[in-house]
């Protein structure tokens, strides 16, 4: 009773957060921005992921919170890598 | 039920953690300062809601996949905060606002 009401409060705080994750990457000035929005709602919805194996009662998400956080992750380090040669530096180093 | 209170209090601080983190990525002027709330936050608040999964599967069902999982978290999120933060940094377009002044300290005699 009290975990139920517990998942529907944070369900609905995370799927603000994913809001305000979608508004960061539709306005964000720079690309850095973006890529900031996009770790954001990956991140929110590996969280998403691990209320949603408690609400059905399921052992079985565990190997997609491993998948999602690490598809996160190595796109995130994609960007970075791409923009990094693209991107004016202040310095060549 | 003690259980129960402990796995919906650890859930909630997550995720309230989760969205003071959002709050500071649609707030905070500078792209610097948007990667330091997505670092900090984005970890405690994401290890909160694993440690509450864990609380709730039980070691048997979860097993060690889920400590992988918070351990690989506390890995890669710093990271890529790092990287992007350094791309930023070394990005010409990283501020709107002008440069810091240099501030006089408070004491000089320190």
């Amino acid at each position: 009773m009290i975990l139920t009401i517990a998942i529907q409060i944070s369900e609905l705080m995370l799927s603000l957060a994913v809001l305000i994750g979608f508004f960061r990457l539709v306005k964000g000035p720079t690309a850095v921005d973006r890529i900031i929005a996009f770790d954001l709602v990956v991140l929110t919805i590996v969280a998403f992921t691990a209320l949603l194996s408690i609400e059905e009662q399921t052992p079985h998400f565990v190997e997609l919170i491993l998948v999602i956080s690490l598809l996160g992750f190595f796109g995130t380090v994609a960007l970075v890598k791409a923009l990094s040669s693209t991107l004016p530096t202040t310095e060549d180093t | 039920m003690i259980v129960d209170s402990l796995i919906a209090l650890t859930l909630l601080l997550g995720s309230s953690i989760i969205l003071l983190s959002a709050m500071g990525i649609l707030r905070l002027p500078d792209a610097i300062c948007r990667g330091h709330a997505l670092g900090k936050g984005m970890t405690l608040g994401l290890i909160l809601v694993l440690v509450g999964l864990w609380v709730y599967l039980g070691l048997e069902t979860a097993g060690i996949k889920l400590p992988l999982a918070v351990a690989f978290q506390f890995l890669t999120i710093p990271i890529a905060s790092h990287l992007l933060v350094r791309l930023a940094y070394r990005s010409n377009e990283h501020s709107s606002a002008p440069p810091p002044k240099p501030s006089k300290p408070l004491n000089p005699d320190l």
